[in-house]
């Protein structure tokens, strides 16, 4: 993948190891931590390492426990790593340098940087003092944000009274009153309903044309990710398992192909096993798993063979490949290159 | 710069008056527990009805515990609360994202809610003294000297409660011994006993102990009770208890920050 510009974000062999202290339930189990700690080492990032390019958008995938918000949580600075170098826009992070803190921001989910039981403009106007913003710029950032996500009449609210979707409207806009050159985003739209969903996603979007700014973000829902970054990076078990766009991500973790098929009459089912995987079979229609390779082949055979009134070949769909991933377990085999030596 | 600073200072005790205007519980809570010394003047006053205790007439009682009352609502410190807290859960983290240490963030709620104190705390300490005639042991002169006294008492526990909760990246067990600390702080600050009624031996100890400074020290000034070299002294030590828990917090700070866990979502 190209990158756009100089790169924004350089992570070479980061790692992070956690020490997990270890503890029976109940009282006798404290008594007995009390007197001997016990430990395990988690490794929850092992050896990461890439380059975004800046006003690049990339999307972290992976399932849950997978290594993503800790990554986010060492490039933004709140943790240091316990090895490999990290280098966001020139600086390194776990320093939180002054120029640094005011280039980046990271977003994580609910109760945030808002002083709960203020306005969310107490919070602005303290990032104002904080970050240094002039009168003026603050006011026409202020009034940006506030068109672009809609924040008339929630900004003199309470943020304890603000519906969730309000609130991280005013947590987004909080966290780019400084206009960061790097966005970490962990789960911007989660608890989400669809239209606000898609209010974010376009404001992100947005907000990467107008500024260029850098964004990596995580989350569970596939159109965030898909409808944003033209780059993915698959994170399973704090391994890098995979780095490039959505299509290669198809073709290495599903290599088979839907093949759609409308038929003239009624196919039964067991002459459509002949040609690949069936996936459902209903009437005059039919769905297919072929081969990557076999596709064109199978194709050409199946309009011979049979009476096909319509033929469409397509990826196998993004929520499945997805899916998949979330899962966890089914990339091992797929993506892991030290897998394919039979460790199941 | 300046322009600056004093922008973000204004901010800052505006944004802290506004939040803590906010708990209207609190004051219930603090109305009990602040109390304390009052009730103390008052057992104290009893006991010294039929003739001064080790130097102290019922009036001396009652004018060092108001004083005590003042002292301790100026320098009311629950920092070590909200850093183990926020340590511990992760709460921590969008202050670490701010290129902005949170110490002053604290510094400046604890300030703002010790002004509010003190505008309750006032006309009831100058009721007290009105009514119980305690005005006499009083030196008026020494009042600048009690203030900065006072500051430097602030400082002191602030920072030292700050090291405790800063504690919090190691242990789950800061909050505990931020508990222990204070109570240790009433009883060897002074504010149950009058420190100079312990046993000599105690009070030599008591001497190396930072407690004595954040209470006594400025009650005393106040009532006189402090020679020239004794003030002199008791300034020195408060400084070097200062310069000592600020570089202790900010060695905390640094290495606690490499265990930062940043636990949550």
């Amino acid at each position: 993948m190209p990158n756009t510009g100089y790169p924004m974000i350089s992570v070479k062999e980061l790692s992070k190891h956690y020490r997990v202290h270890e503890k029976a339930p109940g009282f006798v189990g404290s008594l007995k931590a009390l007197i001997r700690r016990k430990h395990h080492i988690v490794k929850a990032v092992e050896q990461i390492s890439f380059e975004i390019g800046a006003g690049e958008i990339v999307g972290f995938l992976g399932p849950n426990g997978a290594g993503k918000t800790t990554t986010l949580k060492m490039l933004s600075g709140l943790l240091h790593p316990t090895a490999g170098e990290v280098a966001v826009a020139g600086f390194t992070p776990k320093r939180r340098q002054r120029p640094f803190l005011s280039d980046i921001t990271l977003v994580m989910g609910q109760k945030q940087q808002l002083i709960w039981d203020l306005p969310a403009a107490d919070s602005f106007l303290l990032n104002q003092a904080i970050y240094d913003i002039s009168e003026s710029d603050y006011r026409r950032r202020l009034g940006e944000l506030a068109k672009m996500l809609g924040l008339d009449g929630i900004l003199h609210k309470q943020v304890r009274k603000l519906s969730l979707g309000e609130r991280m409207k005013c947590e987004l806009a909080a966290a780019l009153l400084h206009q960061p050159k790097v966005l970490f985003l962990d789960e911007p739209t989660i608890g989400l309903d669809v239209n606000m969903q898609q209010a974010v996603r376009d404001f992100i979007a947005d907000y990467n044309r107008r500024h260029g700014a850098t964004v990596v973000l995580t989350s569970h829902y596939m159109a965030d990710v898909t409808a944003l970054a033209k780059r993915i990076l698959v994170i399973d078990g704090g391994r890098l398992v995979f780095d490039g766009d959505f299509k290669s991500l198809a073709e290495r973790i599903a290599p088979q192909k839907v093949l759609k098929l409308q038929f003239r009459e009624p196919q039964p089912e067991t002459v459509l096993a002949r040609y690949g995987e069936l996936h459902g079979c209903d009437d005059l229609q039919a769905e297919l798993r072929v081969e990557r390779s076999a596709v064109t082949q199978i194709a050409a055979q199946l309009l011979n063979d049979l009476p096909v009134a319509d033929i469409a070949i397509e990826e196998v769909p993004i929520e499945e490949i997805v899916g998949q991933i979330f899962r966890g377990i089914a990339t091992e085999p797929a993506l892991r290159p030290e897998a394919a030596q039979g460790v199941s | 710069m300046i322009a600056r600073r004093l922008r973000l200072v204004r901010t800052l005790l505006g944004t802290a008056a506004a939040e803590m205007a906010e708990y209207r519980v609190s004051v219930l809570v603090w109305i009990l527990t602040g109390t304390a010394p009052l009730i103390m003047m008052m057992i104290w006053m009893g006991l010294a009805e039929a003739g001064p205790m080790g130097g102290y007439s019922a009036t001396d009682f009652a004018a060092y515990f108001l004083i005590v009352f003042l002292v301790r609502q100026v320098t009311v410190a629950w920092v070590y609360e909200e850093l183990d807290r926020e340590i511990r859960l992760g709460e921590m983290s969008p202050r670490l994202l701010r290129p902005f240490d949170p110490y002053w963030m604290f510094a400046a709620q604890h300030l703002t809610v010790a002004g509010m104190h003190l505008t309750i705390a006032l006309p009831v300490a100058l009721l007290g003294f009105a009514v119980t005639g305690a005005i006499l042991p009083l030196r008026p002169d020494n009042l600048a000297f009690f203030a900065v006294a006072v500051a430097g008492a602030w400082v002191i526990r602030f920072n030292m409660l700050y090291c405790v909760g800063l504690l919090a990246f190691w242990t789950d067990q800061a909050a505990a011994l931020g508990n222990l600390i204070f109570t240790l702080y009433i009883v060897l600050g002074g504010a149950l006993v009058p420190l100079d009624l312990f046993p000599a031996p105690v009070q030599q100890i008591l001497a190396f102990l930072p407690f004595a400074y954040i209470l006594n020290f400025p009650v005393q000034i106040l009532l006189g009770n402090l020679p020239g070299p004794a003030l002199l002294q008791g300034f020195v030590v408060q400084i070097l208890w200062i310069l000592l828990f600020i570089g202790l917090r900010q060695l905390l700070w640094r290495r606690g920050l490499r265990q930062y866990a940043a636990v949550g979502a």
